[in-house]
């Protein structure tokens, strides 16, 4: 039981990363990324290319493929949303998410093929253990991690001039370009952000999914429902709505069957919609209509 | 609604359809073709309500496709129920269950209908693969020819003209749905939720519905291709399959009937060029629907009828002056 939870708990700190990103970018610019999973499995075949082609050593390859997230987030901002030109229609720029979801899931299989492959390097071993729990080095660097993007994140937003422009843009874009804020300049940045974060998650599960260019679907619904949990604005709403979805999924693995995991998520979706549809935290302000 | 409308087009589309179809589409594929274009237009007109006219992005059509395909084939090899009653009551149980869970979504941003929809999409082959004792599991199931008093329809050819009737019937219904309370609800609700429900339209009971409508299409449109392929696996329904509807729809045209019929056509007739490049084929239905909303958000249909109009105008010398 005690393991359960422990997997549960760091699988859930990865979909609460990428459902950060997500739920950041939807707060500040108005566009549900669908193709957050499919931008963050790109990272990982950037960072796999580097070490297999061009024989980088890890670290340099880990950072190139952190470089890379944060760019191609900046240029979807850019090239296909661009909040700051002309008002956004949401339907238009959902459409143009998925659109790129698949865009990107075709481009990877025609580069790299479908076959599951192994990362060539992982972290492997045990961190820590007593009786039957085991802390493997992986989870333990992916709550090391969480942790530290969590903090740095919330410390940004608070005490930052650029996290200040984001809440405000969050608030009131159109105020907020009145008060001198760059909305462009906010917009591509926080997709950079928000990429980042979900190729951070889709590095610590590489040893669970495999580098496949399908490995990020399940984590890209199991974050939708951690950002639904949180109501699709609360930030620690969706930290704990992440958590929760991974010891949910953990705990259907381990005492139904592992095929399910998607049927509960859908379950729990529609019966968070009926009795909390502002979300765990969420307050009562959410829009109506 | 107080009168039914008889659309000409309907009626002109109808005709055509029925008397070219034997004259010219020998070929046993072709005829295939043209049954897989009767089924899927049905599909896309369905999504057309949801997305064009409600402004919700279902990515479930696939789901209730299969739900529907298999309701019904469940219940004509299970209890022997005829194909004609059995493709009514698994559209509209299909419909109660998509307008069931479209209620809550409805009543928020339209990002949690899309989400709830995507799940939806995930989870049906994930739980038809584990019901097994009913589903059959990976196998799948194959229903029976549908019989037209007594007579079995076997051949693609007489499959067409039960496709072709269902589709006619229910293109008329969307038609008057469109064009009557229910339409205008929608497109008012879309334009403006605050004004709608000022003027007495309960907005999440609009949106919830315009699911429901285009489950009972797309689980209509997933009875008639289970019995024509005389095949169903949970694999026919995948996420992916999503996708390729929602791009019909885009291409076509998401404000219109008929460009939802345009639309399924062309993916329809283009789908076996690259039937065995699935990546590519990927990348293609996402590069158009990136492309068409970029550039042409109203889809091909309006391409369409912005040349009519042009050459109308030019025809008459007034090309200058209405610039």
């Amino acid at each position: 039981m005690g393991q359960v939870l422990e997997t549960g708990i760091a699988m859930g700190s990865l979909y609460s990363l990428m459902a950060l990103g997500m739920v950041l970018i939807f707060r500040t610019t108005n566009v549900v990324n669908f193709a957050q999973g499919a931008m963050a499995m790109m990272s990982t075949y950037i960072a796999f290319a580097f070490l297999t082609s061009l024989h980088w050593p890890v670290w340099a390859a880990l950072i190139a493929a952190m470089a890379s997230s944060l760019a191609l987030g900046a240029l979807v901002e850019r090239v296909f949303i661009d909040h700051s030109s002309r008002p956004s229609a949401p339907i238009a720029s959902l459409i143009i998410t998925l659109g790129l979801y698949s865009v990107l899931e075709g481009v990877a299989t025609i580069i790299w093929g479908a076959n599951p492959t192994a990362f060539p390097w992982t972290l492997n071993g045990i961190f820590w253990h007593r009786g039957h729990l085991v802390v493997s080095t992986n989870d333990a660097a992916t709550f090391a991690v969480t942790l530290i993007l969590v903090v740095g994140l919330f410390a940004l937003l608070r005490w930052t001039r650029i996290g200040l422009a984001m809440r405000a843009m969050a608030q009131d874009a159109s105020t907020a370009q009145l008060m001198g804020i760059s909305l462009a300049k906010i917009s591509s940045s926080t997709w950079a952000l928000g990429s980042a974060l979900g190729a951070v998650s889709a590095l610590f599960l590489l040893p669970i999914t495999y580098l496949q260019p399908t490995m990020m679907d399940t984590a890209l619904l199991l974050a939708f429902s951690a950002a639904v949990l949180g109501g699709f604005s609360n930030l620690p709403g969706t930290l704990l709505g992440g958590l929760i979805v991974g010891v949910l999924e953990s705990l259907v693995g381990v005492y139904v069957s592992n095929q399910l995991q998607n049927t509960v998520v859908f379950a729990l979706i529609i019966v968070v919609l009926y009795l909390r549809p502002q979300g765990l935290l969420g307050r009562h302000d959410i829009k109506k209509v | 609604m107080k009168r039914w409308i008889y659309p000409r087009g309907v009626i002109i589309l109808a005709i055509i359809l029925a008397i070219a179809f034997p004259l010219k589409f020998g070929t046993s594929y072709s005829q295939y073709t043209l049954d897989l274009i009767l089924i899927y237009g049905l599909l896309a007109v369905g999504l057309m309500i949801a997305v064009g006219y409600a402004g919700q992005v279902s990515i479930g059509q696939s789901a209730f496709m299969g739900l529907g395909a298999y309701l019904a084939t469940i219940l004509t090899i299970n209890d022997h129920w005829s194909f004609w009653l059995a493709l009514p009551v698994a559209a509209i149980g299909a419909g109660l269950f998509g307008y069931v869970i479209g209620i809550p979504a409805s009543r928020l941003e339209t990002v949690y209908f899309s989400v709830l929809t995507l799940g939806l999409a995930a989870a049906l082959p994930e739980a038809l693969i584990q019901l097994t004792s009913v589903t059959n599991g990976y196998a799948g199931l194959t229903p029976t020819y549908p019989t037209f008093f007594g007579i079995p329809l076997r051949t693609n050819a007489s499959f067409y003209y039960v496709a072709l009737a269902i589709l006619v019937i229910l293109l008329w219904v969307a038609h008057n749905w469109i064009s009557g309370n229910v339409g205008r609800s929608l497109v008012a609700a879309r334009e403006s939720p605050l004004a709608a429900q000022a003027l007495g339209i309960s907005v999440a009971q609009v949106k919830a519905l315009a699911l429901g409508i285009s489950a009972f299409y797309a689980a209509a449109a997933g009875v008639l291709l289970a019995f024509l392929n005389q095949y169903v696996t949970p694999d026919n329904f995948s996420v992916t399959e999503s996708f390729t509807f929602l791009a019909m729809v885009i291409v076509g045209g998401m404000n219109s009937v008929w460009g939802a019929l345009i639309g399924a056509a062309l993916f329809t007739v283009l789908q076996p060029l690259t039937a065995n490049l699935q990546a590519l084929q990927q990348v293609i239905i996402g590069a158009v629907m990136i492309v068409v909303m970029k550039f042409l958000p109203d889809g091909l249909w309006s391409l369409g009828r912005r040349t009519a109009r042009l050459t109308r105008l030019w025809g008459e010398g007034r090309l200058h002056a209405e610039r």
